[in-house]
């Protein structure tokens, strides 16, 4: 096992990670990023369509609070919002000056536009590899230490003990294809590690901190059907480009269903809304579902064939034979995978979490800015703004506090936990475990119209795979990443569903057919889960403090949602 | 279907890129020939990455999905 000691740590090297690794360099002396992959062409925001929220000094910045609130339904931490507000335009600046490219206007200012559904809001759009190896030049530039291909399997804490009453002294982990295994001893230890549902990544980073005693929140507004596709097989990215240029989605009757279920904005809805309306025409009978381009002019025509990042899918689609101008496409909603949404650990906006020594930035912090929904844009800048912050606050920590020593039990019983999986002479293969949670949560009754009675049934499930996940078997050391994963994995379905089953009432991802309302009297409030020391997990119930917050609802009520569903007969 | 065509008579003998930049690992060094080869075919997420910078035009990536997709109805 190889040491290593830093001032401070940071896990996972997208958006987020890279500038929470620029700004502690900036601070402090020895800084480790560390990454499972490789640095800058890792994690979501590498591969996004990276629209970023483009605040200037001449907006005004109320406005655009309310807008990102309000969306948000109220659930956003907006001392975050208002820092991400301020502070954005600095970060893009020196985005700028690290060789990020802007696109500008004929007058030379940079060019904005108004993202899909936005009003006061406007975003830019930039080359997201582009921006990742402008973030990387700067980090090898300042002397930042690479750790790439490295899985971290826990964090390590001051007193030994999961969970801590101490501090988080830094993290354990192992290389992916070496299998050589590391102890990092650090002041501070960030995770950027992100959420679920992108690479394979399931979550990790955050169960990794809820073992070590962690809050998390927001983790109810996970939901379990996404990823829409084309011809059942051919995964759909980039929808909101499809919304903006236009697209129409009819069922097999040749209905234009949404304007049923949204009659203003129709197809132009949220993601998870157009999934949902899917779903259930689906549950009705009234599959397939088709999307139609074929009355786009040839400006957008030509627009899905040269805007960045969309022409490539579309050019790759084209390829194999699916024909826009010309024929209707099939278009499913996916399920029985748990994508996050704004779920993670607890933090603030200095991305301080519970625990002394941890801090988060980006999608692992569940995106304090967001609420329940993320306004486009909000992600991104929320990881460069979230991602300095944490950067700042963790290098000054540690150099208030120092460097704790490992606690060598607990990083000798660590790396056997991680490397179990491995030396098993039997066991269970992660796709099989995969494959049955994702049989039994992937049914329109569970993964999206859940009432009490399913949830129950997940969570009965629930330990059972927890069990499974203890006896995992893999042949070698890529194999042992998935596993790592899977047991995190199968902790967070108990979280999730938990969190599912005490919030009483429909709002954004968390679809309770039997409280079909949102209800602003009662549920204004977050809920906080965290292993408590007995290992059980802890729930209770946060209000938002909207009483010292600037936007805050007009009147408080319950307010009825239309689910477009019905229970069946006799169920 | 992830790595539609893998053609290692293209595959330029220690460029490594692939291997290098792969964001889950598909991609490993065959120690005889010091080119790439498709290890993990079956964990290829459909990025475009490897398609995109490989210099001798070695990968084919399609967007049908390798890994199994499931369905709510
Ligand atoms: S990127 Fe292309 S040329 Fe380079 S190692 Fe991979 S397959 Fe070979
Ligand atoms: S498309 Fe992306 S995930 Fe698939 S093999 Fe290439 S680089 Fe790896």
């Amino acid at each position: 096992m190889q040491q290593l000691k830093c001032d401070v740590l940071v896990i996972g090297a997208g958006l987020a990670g890279c500038w929470a690794a620029i700004r502690a360099r900036e601070i402090a002396q020895k800084v480790i990023l560390v990454d499972i992959a490789k640095v800058a062409k890792s994690g979501k925001s590498s591969f996004s369509g990276a629209g970023i929220l483009c605040p200037q000094e001449s907006d005004d910045l109320d406005m655009w609070q309310k807008e990102i609130v309000e969306k948000g339904q109220y659930f956003s931490d907006q001392d975050c919002v208002r820092a991400m507000l301020e502070e954005q335009p600095k970060r893009l600046d020196e985005m700028g000056q690290w060789g990020m490219k802007f696109e500008y206007d004929k007058n030379g200012k940079v060019f904005r536009h108004v993202g899909l559904n936005h009003v006061n809001t406007r975003i830019i759009t930039v080359d997201s590899l582009e921006m990742m190896d402008a973030l990387r030049k700067r980090m090898t530039g300042l002397g930042v230490t690479f750790l790439e291909r490295v899985m971290v399997t826990d964090l390590l804490t001051s007193d030994g003990a999961s969970p801590t009453q101490g501090y988080v002294v830094g993290a354990t982990g192992f290389n992916i294809r070496s299998g050589e295994t590391f102890a990092i001893n650090a002041g501070a230890t960030i995770i950027a590690t992100g959420g679920t549902g992108f690479f394979g990544s399931m979550g990790e980073g955050i169960i990794q901190a809820y073992r070590a005693g962690a809050e998390l929140t927001g983790m109810e507004f996970t939901r379990a059907f996404d990823e829409m596709g084309f011809n059942d097989r051919y995964i759909g990215v980039h929808l909101n480009t499809y919304q903006r240029l236009g697209m129409k989605l009819v069922n097999a009757a040749g209905e234009r269903f949404m304007e049923r279920y949204l009659p203003s904005l129709k197809e132009r809805g949220r993601r998870e809304d157009l999934g949902l309306a899917i779903v259930s025409e689906g549950m009705q009978g009234r599959a397939p579902i088709y999307m139609d381009l074929r009355h786009f002019d040839e400006e957008s025509m030509n627009k899905l064939h040269t805007l960045p990042s969309i022409s490539r899918v579309v050019a790759s689609l084209e390829d194999e034979g699916i024909d826009f101008r010309n024929q209707l496409v099939k278009y499913v909603v996916t399920s029985g995978y748990l994508w996050s949404r704004a779920g993670g650990i607890r933090n603030n906006v200095y991305g301080e979490t519970n625990l002394p020594g941890l801090f988060v930035a980006g999608e692992a912090g569940g995106y304090p800015t967001h609420g329940t929904y993320s306004v486009g844009g909000v992600n991104l800048a929320s990881c460069c703004v979230g991602g300095y912050r944490a950067g700042e606050y963790a290098a000054r920590f540690a150099g208030e506090s120092g460097t704790k020593p490992l606690v060598s039990e607990q990083v000798k019983s660590m790396e056997a936990r991680a490397l179990q999986p491995l030396k098993a002479a039997t066991g269970i293969s992660p796709a099989n475990l995969a494959d049955e949670i994702a049989t039994f949560i992937s049914p329109a009754r569970i993964a999206v119209f859940q009432d009490g009675s399913t949830i129950r049934k997940v969570l009965d499930r629930a330990e059972d795979w927890q069990a499974k996940a203890g006896q995992l078997k893999v042949e070698d050391y890529h194999g042992l990443v998935k596993a790592n994963r899977l047991s995190s994995y199968v902790q967070g379905a108990e979280i999730v569903y938990n969190g599912h089953l005490e919030r009483e009432e429909t709002r954004s991802v968390n679809i309770r057919i039997d409280f079909p309302f949102t209800d602003n009297v009662n549920w204004l409030k977050w809920i906080v889960q965290w292993k408590d020391r007995s290992g059980k997990l802890a729930m209770k119930k946060v209000p938002v403090p909207l009483y010292r917050y600037p936007v805050k609802p007009k009147e408080y009520t319950k307010i009825p949602v239309n689910l477009h569903y019905s229970k069946p007969e006799g169920e | 279907m992830g790595i539609k065509s893998f053609d290692q008579n293209l595959c330029i003998n220690g460029c490594r890129i692939c291997i290098d930049d792969c964001p889950t690992d598909v991609f490993a060094p065959e120690p005889a020939t010091g080119k790439a080869k498709a290890a993990y075919p079956e964990d290829c997420w459909e990025c475009l990455l490897c398609e995109e910078e490989c210099p001798g035009k070695a990968i084919k990536i399609s967007l049908a999905a390798v890994r199994k997709l499931y369905y709510p109805f």
